[in-house]
């Protein structure tokens, strides 16, 4: 392939890019599960959904199987492998091979390593997180801006460093999620949010979406735009899906908060680039304290 | 000099050009071999025992150290400019203002071709505006043929206004010692005239293609791209910036200083400042220097000039005499017109370097033989021949290629085609520059 033909990729790379469409290309979706059970459930429900509107492979990782003489000990009852390939193999039969399942090997194994080899191994396009991360009926130690060790990492390694983007799960809602939250603040929003969105959301679902002030005017213009071509493709495809775009809160936090009066939405937001500071990292984890949270890695 | 090695002489320059024009060999490897023994012969001693080329200080005589100076500038500068994303950033923007509507974005892109034409180089200007014109037209789902041999047009127009802009430019102007403003004062306004009637008999010959509305929703995804994502390093891009509006403004006042400084001076300067401020590898920046057109120019450069050394030029200058014998003007159009024809045929490098050669001979016979209306005629008719073949400059080439290498078979150009087309369209430029050329005589400017 000459240089011409290479330049001709990389243009038409450029152009994807920024097509909006409802389809998203998902590989594998890593599902990290704890010991809380109404969570983990949840997440298999999450899972049912995403199989059908993606073509993603799953890789579930038990997270506590490493623990069990501790687990044992503190005579606490965690799921086994053979528990959990059954409870997969009963939700999903006929699909088993769209699943993999990992575990964590041994107690000098942390679930944070664990991910990091598998996230090595092969491309991850999603991980999907209990928030704060439960061991031995015990969540991971919360400060004033924590989500405890496992699930900071998680944020500041692979959404930050991998920019792989990040599904934390707080509290076990109903899904598909029925309503959602998206904050735009001054950085450029990923376009093909919205196919991530039609992926979690009921057909006719509420997305809300909140540009903050900091959005400058010729930004605000494009996400105009933007949104003028994803309401035709939704009437094109015949979904319910109300969009609505509102002005709202300047800072991550504020939406936050703001947030927390509706505790059954789904927030979405985008991480900032230049802000890959403890600040945006410890917002990040705020705002997933109040609710389960979808955060997009900032753009390149 | 021995009628013997003139006749050498004289077969090797025929065979050199054969070869060009056959193409069965690369043109710089044809052009090396003929130098290659040209430089042999020339070191044959006559009857007398005077040789032609005696030493390499008589070598480097033949040799337009500034013309090289300058290829070999302004290639690595663009090249080094082009990996910051600087070009494909201007394209894009441009892409979003006009492509709205086909006739607005044809005028858009042709206006950027001409000026990245007239400001780095008519082959550069063709692959980076072409690049873009295919994926923005797939975008935007009308057809690339018009834009592409439109851009292909405008970059050969572009490249007669300037002297850096086209090779023959750059042996012409340098061999005549032409500024660079100077140069521009006298083509400028005939780009700028062919410029405008081209891009209307561009949308009569296109109309049915060009009459096809944009789709608001494809046009609004244009809109959604972000340029800056082209961008990798902000800085490096503002270097770009900088360096190449510098080194514009310096080809631009040099003709104004006190003391003179010419133009490879400049080009060479600001491509090596260009390559050390961004910090690109040294290899992979080398690479973008265009050696094979450096080694085509020496290569021809020493052919001609052994071939002047033994008169042969002169002889290919008789015909043209001729006719200026009957009518000066006549002789200069037509001048104009067989260089057009040359260039559509041979590669208009050899057709320059030749008519420097044939250029002298006219001022010297024709003492009141005006330069600019000679100088015009055979800047015209080099730069604008190329555009009745496929194959007579290197942007149509790269221009129909690039059509030909797309997937779906409707885009495609063949050869008549092209001629169609380019043909139509370089005659009427011809014409247009036929008409300067008395205007500039008449007035006697």
């Amino acid at each position: 392939m000459n240089s011409f033909e290479n330049s001709i990729k990389k243009f038409r790379e450029i152009f994807k890019k920024s097509k909006v469409s409802d389809q998203i290309d998902i590989k594998n979706i890593l599902l990290v599960l704890d010991e809380t059970k109404d969570r983990g459930d949840f997440i298999f429900n999450l899972v049912e959904q995403l199989n059908e509107r993606t073509n993603a492979s799953f890789i579930f990782l038990l997270a506590v199987r490493g623990y069990l003489s501790q687990a044992r000990n503190a005579n606490i009852k965690l799921e086994t492998l053979p528990e959990l390939i059954t409870r997969i193999k009963k939700r999903f039969s006929g699909e088993k091979e769209l699943f993999d399942v990992a575990l964590i090997p041994d107690e000098k194994e942390t679930p944070f390593n664990r991910m990091k080899e598998l996230i090595q191994k092969r491309r991850i396009d999603l991980i999907i997180i209990p928030a704060p991360f439960t061991l031995f009926a015990q969540e991971e130690v919360q400060e004033m801006a924590s989500l405890g060790t496992t699930i900071d990492q998680v944020i500041t390694e692979f959404l930050f460093k991998w920019r792989i983007p990040i599904f934390s799960v707080l509290k076990a809602q109903r899904t598909p999620v029925k309503d959602i939250k998206v904050l735009i603040r001054s950085s450029i929003f990923q376009n093909d949010f919205l196919g991530w969105l039609v992926a979690l959301i009921e057909d006719n679902a509420q997305i809300d979406v909140y540009y903050s002030k900091l959005v400058e005017e010729k930004e605000l213009k494009r996400i105009k735009i933007f949104f003028n071509i994803i309401k035709d493709k939704l009437e094109e495809d015949n979904k319910k899906i109300k969009l609505q775009l509102n002005q709202g809160p300047i800072y991550l936090k504020d939406f936050c908060s703001f947030i927390e009066k509706e505790p059954d939405s789904l927030i979405v937001f985008q991480a900032i680039k230049k802000i890959e500071n403890d600040a945006e990292i410890i917002t990040s984890s705020l705002c997933s304290q109040n609710s389960n949270a979808l955060i997009f890695p900032p753009t390149e | 000099m021995d009628s013997l090695l003139e006749l050498l002489i004289i077969l090797v320059f025929a065979l050199t050009l054969l070869l060009i024009i056959l193409e069965r060999v690369h043109k710089t490897l044809a052009a090396m071999i003929g130098a290659g023994f040209a430089l042999i012969i020339a070191i044959i001693p006559d009857s007398d025992g005077n040789v032609l080329i005696p030493d390499v200080e008589h070598l480097l005589e033949l040799l337009e150290v500034d013309l090289l100076c300058v290829i070999i500038g302004i290639t690595l500068m663009v090249g080094v400019a082009r990996t910051t994303g600087l070009f494909d950033y201007i394209a894009i923007v441009v892409l979003k203002k006009s492509g709205n509507n086909q006739y607005k974005l044809l005028f858009a892109l042709c206006v950027l071709t001409l000026i990245f034409s007239a400001l780095l180089d008519a082959y550069m200007a063709i692959i980076l505006i072409g690049l873009i014109t295919i994926v923005g037209c797939e975008a935007l789902d009308i057809n690339p043929k018009p834009f592409i041999l439109a851009e292909a047009i405008f970059a050969d127009l572009g490249g007669t206004m300037t002297r850096i802009a086209s090779p023959p430019n750059l042996i012409i102007g340098g061999h005549f010692d032409v500024g660079f403003v100077e140069f521009f004062i006298l083509t400028a306004p005939f780009v700028v005239i062919t410029g405008i009637l081209t891009y209307i008999f561009w949308s009569y010959l296109f109309r049915k293609d060009f009459s096809k509305k944009i789709s608001r929703r494809n046009y609004e995804e244009i809109l959604l791209i972000d340029e800056k994502m082209i961008v990798s390093n902000q800085k490096d891009f503002n270097i770009a910036v900088i360096i190449l509006i510098l080194t514009i403004f310096s080809f631009a006042i040099a003709s104004f200083l006190p003391f003179k400084i010419e133009l490879g001076y400049i080009a060479i300067a600001g491509g090596f400042v260009m390559l050390g401020l961004i910090g690109e590898s040294v290899d992979q920046a080398l690479e973008k220097v265009e050696w094979s057109l450096v080694f085509f120019m020496i290569g021809l450069l020493i052919i001609v000039g052994v071939a002047e050394k033994v008169g042969i030029l002169e002889v290919i200058a008789a015909p043209i005499e001729f006719l200026c014998e009957i009518n000066l003007l006549g002789g200069i159009i037509a001048l104009q017109w067989v260089n057009a024809i040359a260039s559509a045929v041979l590669d208009n490098i050899p057709v320059a370097s030749i008519m420097t050669t044939v250029m002298d001979t006219l001022l010297e016979d024709y003492p009141y033989l005006q330069f600019n209306p000679l100088l015009l005629s055979v800047v015209i008719g080099t730069n604008l021949g190329g555009n009745i073949t496929p194959i007579g400059s290197a942007s149509t080439v790269q221009a129909v290629s690039s059509l030909n290498r797309l997937d779906s078979p409707q885009f495609r150009v063949t050869f008549l085609e092209f001629v169609k087309y380019g043909g139509i369209t370089s005659i009427l430029q011809l014409l247009i520059g036929s008409f300067y050329i008395i205007g500039f005589w008449l007035l006697s400017i």
